[in-house]
């Protein structure tokens, strides 16, 4: 890593977190959106957006009322899907980013909650109802975040000359 | 816009007492195996001495009780919805029934274990973010993430990296304060509208935030570049984390009561 790619790593970083605190209490209808997640499609620009994003939600998350947990977890759920983001860009198609995230948010993060408040941390018993009513709620807000705020936003950025020597 | 105090990075409440003085390392790992330890308890009762035992470390540590309910508000959606799940739909003996909601025996008594599991639980895992600030954590986790090194895991750079982020947080708060008004000002509205056009509203305001964002990156990396500043290279720093012996009683002290109501059916 050079100087650069950490600079501009750490202030993708700081950016999460600022859209995190400033938009902390928006929520579309009964959807939680932290519109902070937009910056996930990131890395499908530039490798730099990797690590950024993976920092941002990592700080992001000592907010969460899963405090530690979350801060271990969700963060590096946030670095896949981050890695895989920018893995999808050799296929050239935009509109493709937004899937890692919301598929490992929405499917995982729901599925260490559904975990952590069933009664044997064993798959044998898995609460299948309650997995699947928190990972929709998931699933809709990180939808929302990434295809109408983040999309429009990587394909505006892809056509800065700033990024256009990052592809 | 944004008030300078709602800038507190985390739930850390700065203040002193046994958890403050404590390395960070160490209450990564204590209370990490409390965590760990409460999902092998199988009675209801292990938990009422863990329980105070964490009420006990939020009294000394004068950490507000307001500020603890205010944490586990948000999960109080979760916590509804599973009680729901677990009250009525576990198979068992019937003590009533509304239509086709079954309330049973077994399901009570399941809901309630792990309802009380669950608030243990954020309740362990907030002390730690209550009582160490992010910076301190991530020091400790740093330490903890040494043996990552070895597997090009870039531990002392993504420490720099948080370092920056942290600070930079106040300045890209200001600016994009700065950039809200200015777009306001030209007739901008951001709470208007159907969930596209609201989202669509947004943009106005990241892509100037980005822009000038990444040009600070870009003076910051020459600036630090032209001060020998290089990646990867081991970091010193002006406080260290120091073990103390009362850090490995509080570890061993864990690890006993912990285990200590292992058994208990």
């Amino acid at each position: 890593m050079n100087t650069k790619s950490l600079v501009r790593g750490a202030i993708i970083a700081g950016l999460y977190l600022s859209l995190t605190l400033i938009f902390a209490p928006i929520s579309f209808k009964a959807f939680q959106v932290r519109v902070s997640e937009s910056l996930t499609l990131l890395p499908f620009l530039t490798f730099d957006a990797v690590w950024g994003v993976f920092i941002g939600c990592f700080i992001a998350n000592f907010f969460s009322p899963f405090g530690f947990i979350d801060v271990l977890f969700g963060s590096l759920l946030t670095l896949i899907a981050a890695y895989l983001t920018f893995l999808l860009r050799k296929t050239k198609k935009i509109y493709l980013a937004p899937i890692p995230p919301i598929l490992l948010n929405g499917l995982g993060v729901s599925f260490y909650i559904t975990l952590l408040s069933s009664n044997e941390m064993s798959l044998s018993n898995f609460n299948l109802k309650l997995y699947l009513s928190i990972s929709s709620s998931i699933l809709i807000g990180e939808s929302i975040a990434t295809y109408l705020i983040g999309l429009p936003l990587i394909i505006y950025f892809s056509k800065l000359k700033f990024f256009k020597e990052e592809i | 816009m944004i008030g300078k105090d709602s800038l507190v990075i985390g739930q850390y409440f700065p203040g002193n007492g046994l958890l403050y003085s404590l390395d960070p390392r160490n209450k990564i790992l204590s209370f990490l195996f409390l965590m760990i330890i409460i999902f092998f308890y199988k009675s209801l009762f292990s938990f009422i001495p863990i329980f105070l035992l964490v009420l006990s470390f939020i009294i000394i540590s004068k950490i507000p009780i307001k500020s603890i309910l205010k944490g586990l508000k948000p999960i109080l959606m979760l916590l509804i919805i599973t009680l729901f799940f677990h009250f009525f739909f576990t198979p068992g003996e019937t003590i009533f029934k509304i239509f086709f909601l079954k309330l049973t025996k077994e399901g009570l008594n399941k809901g309630i274990f792990i309802g009380s599991r669950l608030i243990i639980l954020i309740m362990i895992s907030s002390l730690l973010t209550f009582t160490t600030s992010p910076l301190e954590l991530t020091k400790g986790l740093e330490f903890l993430s040494l043996p990552l090194e070895k597997l090009k895991f870039p531990s002392t750079e993504i420490i720099m990296m948080i370092t920056i982020a942290l600070r930079f947080i106040p300045v890209l708060v200001e600016e994009a304060d700065r950039i809200i008004v200015a777009q306001v000002s030209r007739g901008a509205s951001f709470d208007e509208g159907n969930l596209i056009k609201r989202a669509k509203s947004l943009i106005p305001i990241l892509v100037p935030l980005f822009v000038s964002s990444f040009r600070r990156a870009e003076e910051l990396a020459i600036a630090m570049e032209v001060r020998c500043f290089q990646p990867g290279k081991k970091r010193t720093y002006m406080k260290r984390l120091t073990w103390k012996n009362i850090d490995t009683i509080f570890l061993i002290f864990i690890i006993i009561f912990g285990s200590l109501f292992l058994f208990i059916k």
